[in-house]
């Protein structure tokens, strides 16, 4: 037995935290920060779901004069190719999201099957899929992106694996980490000498608790994934066929959108590449914060706690605090 | 007492990281099927001659691991091959942009810690307060823009206002030195600021939920028992080990810091290392690639051995 | 509230709390009271306990007293310290008195200490900080860790390099730095080894008489109280139950709680020769170790268990008793076959513990079931009780269908009290009580027909008055079903009232097997007569040596 390492102060936080987490992901998600994300992600969803029916142009064809900008027909402007910016940015919405939700899909794959492996097994796996984690997580990924999206040809796919086969690194150190406490909650050592399988283990017990978490990195995944697209594609690395928030931004750049004051050309699409981070961080944000237990409780809060005055005592009454019938469900 | 076991650990794996990098580049350019070497007629405006003499650089008729032999050897003797758009040889182009990068990047990067964790730390320590919500809210904002967006944004901001393109007028040759710097560091504001923006909001976020972290623990219950006033508290107990978790992620994050730097020098003009990274790209200049990517790689290597280094100076309890 | 304040005597008290109520903003945002005015004073130099179990407010109204809760907390009443109102200007008139008159001791010694500074630094800043003479400040550290039994040198080491015991010293040290004249000391023992443990709260004592210190000390042991304090207050869901003199509460207590609590904190001097199985039977044992040894190899080669022999038999209750880090988790973990670095023999009913045949290891899963230390952990939370009991059945391919397979699950509810288990089938963890869940796990070993249940620490983590339900019911299963078990733990008296045998371990090694009375009464081995010595008695009458 090892001397239990609780204190007064973790004691009844370890309890209110393992009692809660079976709602940390709906709570975090009730959260004001999160319902803006949801909604910020929601929004542009339907937007590029639906792009074909909200596009007021052609991509493909000119439909007003070059640089033109902002105006009752073309809310955004046009482009250099007398393109209307707006149909631009829906349509690269479509294919630029498309990028950063699969490359994210792949990352966290990889990431959450190297980290489980590595944490519940522990030992030589451990080791050495730790240690190639770290080897890629010290190389800057995004040159190595460069390199090899350069040397393989510029392609939709090939930017979506390069991201996605690159990023998972921050995934797997985060989920070897928790599978590595999970592995030894009392739980799951309950389970292992009743005789349950390693399969059975990872799938009933490990895998559903690792949800919120696989929720937030997911999310989060998202935001470097669409970073690293617009990356490349600014470097001219991506697709030239296809229209991505990235490749607007360069081609605003390198035509000449600046020094010719067409602002229009490149704000939307940029404003819509924030928009759309913003919105994933503040929903990965918010379910990280909830799951982090050491963030509920301070020490040196700015409030310290109030004093009642004694007369007051009697007025307050919360001796048996009963709840109204209205609240009756909120909680049990 | 374990610390130099622990120095002797991270330097070993600094070693290994830059022999891993070495290899991936040989493999990455040589192996890989589809990879640079074996596309080489695809080089754009290649004579037969520039062909002949690449084939004999790289050596492709020998076998593989000859080939990796001659590439090593090639690197310890500091020859990273020759360029195929200026033929100046890869290590000399590299060291000029390299030294014209570092002011860029160690001024804003070195800015955007300090904002970043000042910042950070204030906002922690007046958690929920306005002052908290302002600054949170705006690096969140900062956080989300692209980085090439921020950097055409601050161009078409103050156009005219400030150069926008290079490290110096190029007519300022007949200036006094006193005016040259003054001319450089004009043309350093806009770059610097760009990544500053970019940076300091991934530090101020990491600084904060770090101190955060360290409110809640039982030392901080205890130091306030002792007596200590707040100013005390959150000098000597929460940032200090705030500080642990935040130089492990200020390292992970160098990649921000990397890619920032290679939009920034790409819409400045900036004549680094990553715009040589750029036009090596633009112009499929192989021998400048390979050598851009390793030149940046051990950088950041370095800097990550740096950073255990520190782990190693703040942290009493590091062994394994 | 305390009508029965016995101390009312010769000297003004150095501390009063006084009507002293808190309440804590809950997440509705409704105010719920955790103290509900309660009064206590504390004469100059008197050592008092503040006995409760989990839950009771006592760690919140020392918080309070120092003016340490949390931001969501609403207080009301006085704390007066000689007389004057500390409380009354809010954290602003608590800090002047914080440290210089009164300190504390937290449980957490492992985390009260900044862990990148040395202990040194850190007696040296209360002193700075309140203003003790530069010049004297190495000495004077140098003096205090002396006055705790630390040796020479212990100022330069870092908190990480100390063990629990010493770190707990060098916490003493720390408060008694600017000489207060009341400590507050929460649990000061309680993550501590039973030796330790006992050698902290003699320091404790010794330093009280010696300095003249008022000492508040909260412990939810009765033991820990008997033995250190003259006057002792209950609390029980925010109220002092009952406050006097330690010898009257436990002769004589007016409230129900009060004996309740005493009678359920084992007191190892009254174990008797009481009528135990003596299982003396010609068939094998249920359970046979035999010279089993661990050796974890590696950089930190060590002997984990060393060449131990001992059996289990049918219906009997054996108990492994030592201090951490004496074997017996690993020993008890060799039995389930978990540990591959484990040579020897174990035998279960026929079934080699240490074979590697997937038949065999099958069987071994049926027939030994373990019991953890932590309920709270030891169930999945998002698994409601019948899917926790079916789980095993599952995994070992019992009864046909979910009908089949529910009334075994049934039935292993009813062996373990939860009745009528309509009501427990469909609940999660968090609607059942820690007691509630503890029998949860133990049901979910049941459903499997074992032969040999093995519990770690199974009632280490529960209060004292849910323990004696959770020990009685596993002798009970023991009688009823025939089962064996094997029970390990630190706690001598608990196992000497509920074990059949009792085997001490250190350092890998048995040191004594033997019947509890035997053991208790006539110890054979010096380290487990150190051990009994230990042992704090609830009886304010049984001085501990």
């Amino acid at each position: 037995m090892t001397a239990p390492g609780t204190t007064v102060f973790s004691l009844p936080k370890r309890r209110r935290s393992t009692d809660r987490r079976r709602g940390a992901l709906a709570t975090a998600l009730r959260q004001p920060s999160a319902i803006i994300g949801l909604s910020i992600i929601a929004a542009f969803v339907l937007m590029s779901i639906f792009a074909p029916l909200l596009t007021p142009y052609s991509s493909k064809a000119v439909s007003c004069g070059v640089f033109e900008p902002p105006s009752a027909a073309h809310w955004f402007g046009c482009d250099d190719g007398g393109i209307d910016v707006l149909t631009l940015v829906l349509e690269g919405g479509r294919v630029s999201m498309w990028v950063g939700f699969t490359a994210a899909a792949i990352a966290i794959v990889i990431g959450s099957a190297v980290g489980i492996l590595s944490g519940y097994f522990g030992g030589w796996v451990d080791t050495v899929l730790m240690r190639i984690t770290d080897y890629f997580l010290v190389i800057p990924q995004i040159v190595l992106m460069i390199v090899i999206a350069a040397v393989w040809g510029p392609s939709l796919g090939h930017v979506i694996v390069v991201i996605g086969a690159l990023m998972w690194t921050a995934t797997a150190r985060i989920v070897r980490s928790q599978v590595k406490t999970l592995r030894e909650r009392v739980y799951v050592r309950r389970v292992e000498a009743i005789g349950g399988s390693h399969l059975r283990i990872i799938m009933r017990h490990i895998l559903p608790q690792l949800g919120p978490l696989l929720a937030a990195s997911g999310v989060l995944a998202v935001t470097v994934a669409v970073f690293n697209e617009t990356a490349l594609a600014f470097l001219g690395l991506s697709d030239p066929n296809a229209i991505t928030w990235g490749v607007i931004m360069e081609r605003a750049f390198t035509r000449a959108a600046i020094s010719t004051g067409a602002w229009w050309a490149i704000v939307p699409a940029g404003i819509a590449v924030a928009l759309l981070i913003l919105g994933c961080y503040l929903v990965g944000r918010a379910i990280e914060d909830a799951l982090n237990p050491r963030l509920k409780i301070s020490h040196l809060a700015l409030r310290t706690w109030a004093i009642r005055p004694l007369g007051s005592t009697e007025d307050a009454k919360p001796r048996a605090p009963r709840k109204s019938p209205t609240e009756k469900g909120a909680g049990s | 007492m374990h610390r130099g076991r622990y120095i002797w650990r991270r330097t070993v794996f600094a070693l290994v990281t830059v022999f891993v990098a070495v290899t991936l580049n040989f493999v990455l350019f040589r192996v890989l099927p589809g990879s640079a070497v074996s596309r080489m007629s695809r080089v754009p405006g290649a004579s037969a001659e520039l062909k002949a003499a690449l084939e004999r650089q790289f050596g492709i008729d020998k076998p593989i691991w000859e080939q990796y032999l001659l590439y090593l050897k090639g690197l310890a003797t500091g020859n990273l091959g020759v360029s195929f758009s200026n033929r100046q040889p890869v290590t000399s182009n590299l060291a000029e942009a390299f030294m014209n990068t570092l002011p860029l990047v160690l001024t804003g990067t070195l800015l955007a810690l300090a904002i970043g964790i000042l910042l950070g730390v204030l906002s922690a320590v007046r958690r929920g307060s306005v002052f908290d919500h302002t600054m949170t809210n705006i690096s969140v904002m900062f956080y989300a823009f692209p980085t090439q967006f921020l950097g055409a944004m601050l161009l078409i901001f103050f156009a005219g206002v400030l150069p926008s393109a290079g490290m110096m007028d190029p007519f300022a040759v007949a200036l006094s030195p006193g005016e040259q710097f003054i001319d450089r560091v004009r043309h350093l504001i806009l770059p610097v600021a760009t990544l500053t923006l970019t940076l300091y909001a991934e530090y101020l976020l990491i600084m904060r939920s770090s101190v955060l972290e360290t409110l809640g623990e039982d030392y901080v219950l205890t130091a306030r028992a002792k007596g200590l006033s707040r100013g005390r508290i959150i000098r000597s107990y929460s940032v200090r080990n705030a500080m642990l978790p935040t130089v492990t992620m200020i390292a992970l994050a160098l990649g921000t810091v990397v890619s920032g730097a290679i939009l920034i020098e790409v819409i400045y003009s900036w004549p680094g290392i990553g715009r040589e990274l750029y036009q090596a790209v633009l112009q499929r200049d192989y021998p400048m690639l390979q050598g851009g990517f390793l030149v940046i790689t051990i950088t950041v290597i370095a800097f990550n051995y740096l950073a255990d280094l520190a782990y190693a100076w703040l942290d009493p309890r590091v062994s394994d | 509230m305390s009508p029965m304040n016995a101390h009312d005597g010769d000297m003004p008290p150095v501390l009063e709390i006084r009507d002293l109520r808190v309440w804590f903003k809950n997440d509705e945002g409704e105010d719920v009271e955790t103290v509900r005015g309660i009064s206590l004073s504390l004469a100059p130099g008197e050592r008092l306990g503040l006995v409760g179990e989990s839950g009771c407010g006592k760690t919140t109204t020392i918080l309070a007293t120092l003016g340490l809760l949390p931001a969501n907390a609403t207080v009301g009443g006085q704390i007066l310290f000689d007389g004057e109102d500390i409380l009354a200007g809010g954290d602003a008139t608590v800090r002047p008195h914080r440290w210089k008159d009164i300190a504390m001791v937290f449980q957490g010694a492992m985390s009260a200490f900044n862990p990148v500074k040395t202990i040194g630094w850190q007696i040296e800043e209360a002193l700075r900080v309140h203003g003790f003479d530069a010049r004297g400040v190495p000495a004077r550290v140098r003096e205090l860790l002396g006055l705790v039994g630390l040796p020479e040198g212990t100022e330069k080491r870092y908190p990480h390099e100390l063990s629990g015991g010493m770190k707990q010293r060098a916490v003493i040290a720390m408060a008694l730095s600017c000489e207060p004249k009341v400590l507050l000391a929460d649990e000061p023992t309680t993550a501590l080894d039973v030796v330790v443990q006992h050698q902290i709260l003699q320091l404790l004592v010794e330093l009280s008489d010696r300095l003249g210190l008022a000492v508040i000390l909260v412990t939810h042991d009765l033991g820990v109280v008997a033995q250190s304090c003259s006057r002792a207050a209950v609390m029980h869901s925010g109220d002092i139950v009952e406050i006097g003199q330690v010898s009257q509460l436990y002769h004589e207590p007016a409230s129900d709680y009060t004996r309740a609590l005493f009678e359920a904190t084992p007191d190892i001097n009254s174990v008797a020769a009481a009528d135990r199985r003596s299982v003396a039977s010609d068939a094998a044992p249920l359970l046979s170790v035999q010279d089993l040894r661990v050796r974890y190899p590696g950089k930190h080669e060590h002997l984990a268990v060393d060449g131990i022999s001992f059996a289990v038999e049918r219906g009997e209750f054996v108990a492994l008793v030592g201090q951490s880090g004496c074997g017996k988790t690993t020993t008890l973990q060799s039995i389930m076959g978990l540990i591959p670095e484990a040579t020897g023999a174990i035998d279960v009913s026929g079934t080699s513990a240490l074979s590697s045949r997937r038949a065999d290891r099958r069987r071994l899963r049926s027939l030994v079931q373990p019991i953890f230390q932590d309920p709270y952990e030891s169930l999945d939370v998002r698994f409601t009780v019948a899917d926790t009991l079916e789980e095993p059945l599952l995994i070992h391919r019992v009864g046909g269908n979910r009908r089949e397979r529910l009334e075994v699950i049934r039935g292993a509810l009813e062996s373990v009290g939860l009745t009528p288990t309509e009501q427990y089938l469909n609940r999660y963890p968090h609607q059942l009580s820690g007691g509630q869940r503890q029998r949860v796990a133990i049901a979910a070993g049941l459903v499997l027909n074992p032969a040999l249940l093995l519990a770690d620490e199974p009632v280490s983590m529960l209060d004292v008055s849910v323990r004696s339900g959770v020990l009685k019911l596993l002798a009970e299963l023991k009688d009823r079903e025939g089962l064996g078990i094997l029970m390990i733990t630190h706690d001598l008296s608990t196992a000497a009232e509920y074990a059949d045998r009792i085997v001490v371990m250190r350092e890998g090694r048995i040191v004594e097997t033997g019947a509890p009375d035997e053991i208790v009464n006539h110890p054979s081995d010096p380290y487990t007569q150190l051990l009994i010595d230990s042992i704090p008695s609830p009886d304010p009458g049984l001085a501990a040596a």
